[in-house]
């Protein structure tokens, strides 16, 4: 048993990898934010030094944690599941999402590219039923990016008990937006519609250099590199042409900074959302159809020896 | 047996050589510098400690006594060089080298305890009864402690420098051991910058009169210089025992011509996008400094996080890591032929790693030169000489990154079945590597020595688990 699950592990540790990162991530959030706001270890150590000390400062401080504890009771799952994926999990998934897609894809279909099976595969099965497979593989790989979202408002529902109703005091924070509040499922789905296209246009990236190199460690790094020049270009480079050059409307920068597309806020469409990261999917996918068009194409460069 | 054994005695050598006229005037000068720092700048000082601290910090005294030390190493292996009779009974070049290594320290011991001798003469007729033990600066020992462990340290980095002089000499052959030797000399004579409490690898700076916080640590450091100084010995013998030259000329045609012709894409890349950031970045009312840290990500961190700081930092980081890997594995994969008919794949892996710091240096150096003519053509006020620091801090944490995560990937390729606690000690070390680069500015002799432990570290994978490299790599 334990040899099966350790040569399971040695198999499929890029998936596993994939898988582990954002349940890794969505704990240690999920551990901050409750610390940091409504910990109850501060609350003593505040409820200690008002009572010993009758101290100013610390009965201030103790009766605000007392406040937020109480608040903490009411949160709602809404409030709950903005604070994370807003002020928590945003900053990190947004460098690591692409990778995390990446590491899938790689694992799924760059050893048939490295080891030369592929051509042994194609005696079996024609090349236009291969490259179905082979497309395929991006739709799997990019289920995980929803899945967190999912998985950070099915925690967010357990903790809360599921409680819709939004507390007065959520009104003064920075999280309440009117629009995502009021409209929560459409944003919900539109979300995990979002990064979902995202996600293939992520694993598109790497189809396209899975056969550049015989190495995965090189493929996965190129693929994360071509990200990072991705992000700067439509970011920066968008920006440049589209508000200083074309000079449209300044407020069409939100479309192009890709960071904004795992928090909507809700002062944005999120039907453009949907359409960029639809168009930037299917342009993916038009590029990756033309590289791997030809099949004699595809076996020449799979023949080859290079790094 | 007892034959063999007269037949490599050093007496008979030591002997020849110190009967030899040129030996006969170094000991003359020798003794003329231990007067120069006993008498003449001990004078006036009433004290029997303090001249020997203060004449082995001056820059003359340490002149003289370097060029003194430097002549007899040359002068030394000369002779034991012209000497082939003996020579050649020695057998192996590693008999030869160690020889001659022996042979050269232990003339330079004798030079050392004349001169040693001839200074404390001196220093016993002028200022006898002038023993003044007290509290030695800030530290918690007293004067004549620290004598004797500041003497004591300054002759075994003597003894250590004439060791590198001597596989100098043997390797580059008298004129070009001389100008090494000129130029290191020379260096005593300027007031270079060191931080307190930190490591400094420019070896005149023990040489000076300089107070660390405490005791202890100056005598860790010291021994830290010491062990770096050895690493660098061993290494040094290794490449003249194998009368190797440091570069192997195909190699360096090889990696060139693949990072232009099939890396160029990943080189355009990375000097384009600093260019199009630089743009965003530009505001007047910023420093031009602040411009260069944001451009290329180096003031990122975690706890104020900013997005377009991240993606320049991993930016930085992961097109550095492409070139550096991709170099590596293409040989590993696909120039076996050439390593074992060229090579051998022992001596890979450190010329290889050479070769790539000057690359990467170069690419670097590019990058920033571009980033200074943006500024210049903006009208900025350059501050050349933080840029410069923060171009030397950057360069070292990308190398010793790049590097970090070759030893990461090399592991866990060798101890496959290991692979689970090669992961989980790749995440520690990962999660614990700092992001600030432009913090680490003040520790750049902290981030060499890191990059010289992981050095070694790949060099001791490279030379003892090469098969099992090309194993795991797929060799073709």
């Amino acid at each position: 048993m334990f040899t099966k699950t350790l040569n399971f592990i040695k198999k499929n540790y890029l998936l596993i990898l994939a898988y582990l990162i954002p349940i890794i991530l969505i704990g240690f959030s999920f551990t901050k934010y409750y610390k940091e706001y409504y910990s109850l270890e501060q609350y003593e150590k505040y409820y200690q030094a008002c009572q010993e000390l009758k101290d100013e400062v610390s009965c201030q401080h103790f009766n605000t944690i007392k406040q937020l504890n109480e608040q903490y009771k009411e949160t709602d799952t809404k409030t709950y599941f903005f604070e994370i994926l807003n002020h928590y999990i945003d900053n990190y998934i947004v460098v690591l999402a692409p990778l995390l897609v990446i590491l899938q894809t790689v694992h799924f279909l760059h050893k048939e590219f490295s080891s030369g099976f592929l051509k042994n595969k194609l005696t079996r099965m024609s090349y236009k039923q291969y490259q179905k497979k082979f497309f395929t593989v991006s739709l799997k790989s990019a289920i995980i990016l929803p899945l967190i979202i999912l998985t950070i408002f099915i925690l967010s529902g357990l903790i809360t008990k599921f409680n819709f109703t939004t507390p007065e005091w959520v009104y003064k924070t920075s999280v309440y937006n009117a629009n995502n509040y009021n409209n929560f499922f459409l944003y919900l789905l539109s979300s995990c519609l979002i990064v979902y296209f995202m996600g293939i246009f992520y694993s598109n990236i790497a189809l396209a250099f899975l056969n550049k190199s015989k190495n995965s460690l090189l493929v996965i790094i190129f693929s994360y590199l071509c990200f990072f020049v991705f992000v700067i270009l439509f970011d920066v480079g968008g920006s440049i042409l589209l508000i200083r050059l074309l000079k449209l409307n300044p407020s069409i920068s939100a479309y192009l900074n890709i960071f904004d597309y795992w928090y909507i806020n809700g002062e944005n469409n999120y039907l453009y959302f949907i359409i960029i990261s639809f168009s930037l999917a299917l342009l993916s996918y038009v590029i990756d159809r033309v590289i791997y068009k030809n099949k004699e194409v595809t076996i020449i460069e799979v023949e080859k020896e290079f790094v | 047996m007892k034959s063999k054994k007269n037949l490599y005695n050093d007496q008979v050598i030591i002997d020849y050589i110190t009967k030899t006229p040129s030996f006969k005037i170094i000991l003359f000068f020798s003794i003329f510098t231990a007067i120069y720092g006993s008498y003449i700048i001990g004078n006036g000082i009433n004290d029997f400690l303090t001249p020997i601290i203060i004449s082995h910090t001056s820059p003359y005294y340490n002149i003289m006594f370097f060029s003194i030390l430097a002549v007899n190493t040359i002068n030394t292996s000369r002779i034991f060089i012209e000497n082939n009779d003996y020579t050649l009974r020695l057998e192996t070049r590693t008999n030869y080298l160690k020889k001659l290594i022996k042979i050269t320290t232990k003339i330079n011991i004798i030079l050392i305890i004349i001169q040693l001798l001839s200074f404390f003469t001196i220093l016993n007729f002028t200022k006898l009864g002038e023993l003044k033990i007290q509290k030695y600066s800030n530290y918690e020992i007293n004067n004549l402690i620290y004598s004797i462990f500041f003497i004591f340290r300054y002759y075994t980095y003597a003894i250590f420098f004439s060791i590198i002089n001597t596989l100098f000499y043997e390797y580059l052959k008298e004129k070009k051991t001389l100008i090494i030797d000129f130029i290191f000399i020379i260096f005593f004579a300027f007031n270079l910058p060191s931080e307190k409490s930190s490591l400094s690898l420019l070896p005149w700076t023990y040489f000076k009169l300089k107070t660390y916080p405490s005791f202890k640590t100056e005598l860790i450091i010291s021994i830290l210089f010491l062990i770096i100084m050895l690493i660098f010995i061993i290494i040094l013998f290794k490449i003249v025992r194998k009368r190797q030259h440091l570069f192997n000329k195909y190699f360096i045609y090889n990696d060139l011509n693949y990072l232009l012709k099939r890396q160029k894409k990943v080189l355009i890349i990375i000097l384009l996008i600093p260019i199009i950031t630089i743009i965003i970045n530009l505001n007047k009312a910023v420093p031009s400094l602040t411009i260069i840290k944001n451009t290329l990500g180096l003031t990122f961190n975690l706890k104020t996080y900013n997005p377009l700081l991240a993606i320049m930092y991993f930016f930085n980081i992961v097109s550095f890591l492409y070139l550096t890997l991709s170099n590596y594995i293409k040989d590993y994969q696909t120039n076996l032929d050439q390593i074992y008919l060229r090579m051998g794949f022992k001596d890979l892996y450190l010329q290889k790693t050479i070769l790539n710091f000057i690359i990467l240096f170069l690419i670097k150096l590019i990058q920033y030169i571009i980033l200074i003519l943006i500024l210049f053509l903006n009208h900025y006020q350059l501050q050349l000489i933080p840029i410069l620091n923060l171009f030397i801090t950057d360069y070292l944490y990308i190398i010793a990154i790049t590097q970090l995560l070759l030893a990461i990937y090399l592991s866990y390729t060798i101890f496959s079945k290991r692979r689970i606690i090669s992961i989980i000690i790749s995440v520690i070390i990962i999660i614990s590597i700092p992001l600030n680069i432009a913090s680490l500015q003040e520790y750049k002799n902290i981030l060499l020595l890191v990059l010289l432990v992981i050095i070694t570290y790949n060099n001791y994978l490279n030379v003892n688990y090469h098969k099992k490299i090309i194993n795991e790599l797929g060799g073709k």
